[in-house]
């Protein structure tokens, strides 16, 4: 495997959708202030917002910075979080026409509540989460499925990002794995593996993995035989499987499965948001002619790369061609 | 009506539709509140979900939302920030019936935010956004020209002071400047920058820290009230004590001590607020000192038995005054009851709902709604209006109409707030209220309680209180029907030959 930095350049000619659900991260700088006189409470002082789009959203920034073209197929509320969203993903390079604002719920929201004092390290306090109560929510199947027959005349492929809210409801499900059979669709899903049948692409983590075929993953002979297991139950092209610091292993059906090493120093950071960058480089890759196993070193190269930032951050076309000169890959 | 009455009814009307200008610190009070399911899986700290969110116009804005339920033209002049939080503020404040006209957007600073993150009732931690700068050179010269223009237009004028920034020098100068008399509820230790202004209400312990007087007394206040008189150059002083009541000295040494007329203290948050815009109400009317803080001590007394930052109408004023504290206003609609049990929700506070016919009110009642009570911090009781109970009981029920049941319930120290209904069954009215807790009689046990569903999904529970044999209205009602039959029957054997 040479010259893999070949498939980055054409990274530029890939038009995808990112379907799934949209998460703002958000992080609240403040600065411990003194116990308040309402109740026996820290008050603390607002210094900064963050706001990171997260999720699915994270997904198609990190296409978006690989040089794809891509769309965005999610859902906000109407609120001023989902607003700068959307701003942020449209700066970014996002399309963002498929985005659905709905009144009926407010965006996904994880915001940490940071403190401490100026020229330390910052502690989290708390995190709130805003998010539709479960079950409360219309999944809006018809409206879903339309925009995605809209943007299916783009693409050459989808990325499912699901991360169990309502956008990714059964009959939305269904679409995509039928799809699966004239175009790719690249799945990252969070606890409905199991319900992602003939899709071409997995890429679970080992947490996923186990949920999704009840077995515990304690060394290699089992992430092996949890990879197999995925690649006939789910009958897909390819399964990836993330292994945090043990790598990650390639699964093709009547192929040696390929076992990839952590590349670089081991000096992680932060591995929040690592999935996302996988998914995105891989496809990206597949999608510029890669084969699966090429597609795979190239997603561990970028992996590499979003590690060492703090907070869920994306791989640049750049960082990922310095790493792809640099490592070398396996045999 | 009879003298009393009148007097108070002529006293009212002399406060209707004056115009009070409240000039000080806006602030946006926010109360974000959930559960905490879980620890987070990033750093071992507790994840909120959050169910509820509210804001509400605080510190000035506060004040001319009372001036507003007072039936008066309040006008506010402060600041906000170009953000959301402005934007929220000043919608707030408009549907609390308040003029926006006064409110400068000042885009160097943000609004002044305090963001309550409450769970499971109970408060985690506060969050303020603010920047604590005097106003700039241009808004302050833009307010200082507006405040102007009304020179000879207002009855008085309020300086609400939070120490945020807004009531430089040249704000209090322009204020002092209107004709008008001006009113200080202050904050920190420095009275002397409201130099100019006429009466200052801090509490016990402002004015102590301001003085260094002991205000637990009487004296102590007079003295206080004394030193603050002589070294601001005010008219008078109005010292407000928590559950002591109010102090007041003038400058002539005309001087009062007012015992408070609360007799359950459920919430003090924002009874300042309350007695400065009453006093400002007052004074703007012309009343004597003395008069206007009998009037703000009776508002006081009713704003502390409501819970959450609350104001008082003209109606309630009125009919404290008159009959001593009345209970009247805890007799509320379904709506009423609704936005009660949301605003008390959003201040973490856990919401009992129960409901009823209540037709001849009994031990037997009284026992379970203190039972309903003890289950939570507030008590909301759903009554069945003349039909549904005459569709429950049969003919001749209930004995009392709707008005009179309400009425005897509202009156219960147990009772927050009592609100008809007119279906059979409560479903719609629990969907409605959605209570933490609803309380019903043990004898529901095996009926299936409606809406228990509906509570439990949303992590509240059903509670069945026990009940105490032997009280029933029915059985009360069997009772005289059967002393009345004993006694018409001794009679009609007394006149037997």
């Amino acid at each position: 495997m040479s010259g893999l930095a070949r498939f980055v350049e054409k990274m530029a000619g890939v038009e995808v959708a990112v379907v799934g659900d949209l998460i703002a991260d958000v992080y609240l700088h403040t600065r411990p202030s003194r116990l308040s006189r309402e109740a026996p409470v820290l008050v603390v002082r607002y210094e900064r917002e963050e706001v990171i789009p997260g999720g699915a959203a994270n997904t198609a920034r990190n296409l978006a910075e690989l040089g794809a073209k891509v769309h965005l197929l999610a859902e906000v509320g109407d609120d001023s979080t989902g607003a700068r969203v959307a701003e942020m993903l449209g700066a970014a390079g996002v399309r963002t026409e498929p985005l659905h604002v709905r009144g009926d719920r407010p965006t996904v929201t994880k915001t940490r509540i940071l403190a401490g004092d100026p020229h330390r390290t910052k502690q989290q306090l708390f995190r709130i989460d805003r998010e539709p109560p479960r079950g409360d929510v219309v999944a809006l199947d018809g409206e879903t499925i339309s925009r995605l027959e809209r943007v299916d005349r783009h693409v050459q492929g989808f990325v499912v990002s699901d991360y169990d809210y309502e956008l990714l409801s059964p009959p939305v499900i269904e679409w995509l794995c039928r799809k699966a059979a004239s175009k790719p669709v690249v799945v990252d899903s969070r606890h409905r593996l199991p319900s992602f049948v003939g899709v071409s692409v997995i890429t679970p983590n080992e947490e996923e993995a186990e949920e999704a075929t009840r077995r515990r993953i304690d060394g290699t002979a089992d992430a092996l035989a949890v990879g197999r297991a995925l690649v006939d139950s789910l009958r897909v092209k390819a399964a990836l499987l993330t292994r945090g610091k043990h790598g990650m292993m390639l699964f093709e059906p009547r192929r040696e499965p390929l076992d990839l090493p952590v590349i670089g120093s081991g000096e992680v950071v932060d591995v929040s948001g690592a999935g996302d960058t996988v998914v995105a480089a891989f496809t990206a890759a597949w999608l510029s002619g890669a084969s699966f196993a090429e597609a795979a070193w190239i997603s561990d190269c970028a992996a590499s790369v979003v590690v060492m930032k703090v907070g869920a951050s994306t791989c640049s076309k750049a960082e990922l061609t310095g790493v792809l000169e640099r490592a070398v890959p396996p045999k | 009506m009879n003298r009393s009455d009148d007097v108070v009814a002529a006293t009212l009307a002399r406060l209707e539709r004056r115009k009070v200008l409240v000039v000080g610190d806006l602030i946006l009070d926010r109360y974000v509140s959930g559960e905490v399911p879980r620890i987070s899986p990033e750093a071992p700290v507790p994840v909120v979900h959050v169910r509820t969110e509210e804001e509400r116009a605080g510190g000035a804005a506060n004040v001319a939302a009372n001036l507003a339920s007072l039936r008066a033209r309040p006008l506010l002049a402060g600041v906000c920030g170009r953000d959301a939080a402005g934007r929220t503020l000043r919608e707030k404040v408009r549907a609390a019936g308040v003029p926006i006209g006064g409110i400068r957007v000042d885009p160097r600073r943000p609004t002044v935010e305090k963001t309550r993150i409450l769970a499971r009732h109970q408060q985690m931690l506060r969050v303020d956004r603010e920047e604590v700068v005097p106003i700039d050179g241009a808004t302050e010269a833009k307010l200082v020209a507006w405040l102007a223009a009304l020179r000879g237009q207002v009855d008085s004028v309020v300086l609400s002071d939070y120490a945020k920034g807004l009531l430089t020098p040249a704000i209090v100068a322009a204020a002092c400047r209107l004709d008008a008399e001006v009113l200080v509820d202050p904050k920190g230790r420095d009275f002397a920058r409201y130099r100019g202004a006429h009466g200052i209400t801090p509490n016990a312990a402002e004015a102590e820290a301001a003085t260094g007087c002991d205000t637990s007394t009487v004296d102590g206040c007079r003295k206080a009230a004394r030193r603050l008189i002589d070294q601001v150059g005010l008219r008078w002083v109005v010292i407000t004590r928590g559950p002591q009541g109010i102090y007041f000295l003038t400058a002539e040494g005309a001087e009062g001590d007012v015992p408070t007329r609360a007799r359950t203290v459920f919430d003090v948050t924002g009874a300042g607020d309350t007695v400065i815009a009453v006093l400002a109400l007052a004074r703007g009317a012309g009343l004597p000192l003395a008069q206007g803080v009998l009037l703000a001590n009776a508002a006081a007394g009713i704003v502390v038995e409501k819970l959450g930052a609350a104001t008082v109408t003209p109606a309630e004023l009125g009919s404290a005054l008159a009959h001593g504290f009345s209970t009247s206003a805890r007799v509320t609609t379904r709506k009423g009851a609704a936005a009660l049990a949301q605003r008390l929700r959003a201040e973490g506070r856990r919401v009992v709902l129960t409901n009823g016919c209540f037709d001849l009110v009994h031990a037997g009642h009284v026992q379970t709604l203190e039972f309903a009570r003890s289950q939570g911090d507030a008590l909301l009781v759903a009554v069945n209006d003349d039909a549904s109970v005459r569709r429950a009981k049969g003919e001749g029920r209930p004995v009392q109409e709707l008005a009179a049941r309400l009425r005897v319930l509202a009156s219960l120290a147990c009772v927050d707030a009592a609100f008809p209904f007119a279906e059979d069954t409560p479903d719609k009215v629990v969907r409605q209220i959605a209570p933490d807790v609803l309380v019903k009689g043990e004898d529901w046990k095996d009926k299936g309680v409606v809406g228990r569903e509906l509570i439990e999904k949303r992590g509240g529970r059903v509670v069945l209180a026990p009940i105490v044999e032997g009280h029933s209205t029915s059985r009360i009602l069997e009772r005289i029907a059967a002393s009345r039959a004993a006694r018409d029957a001794r009679a009609s054997a007394g006149t037997s030959p």
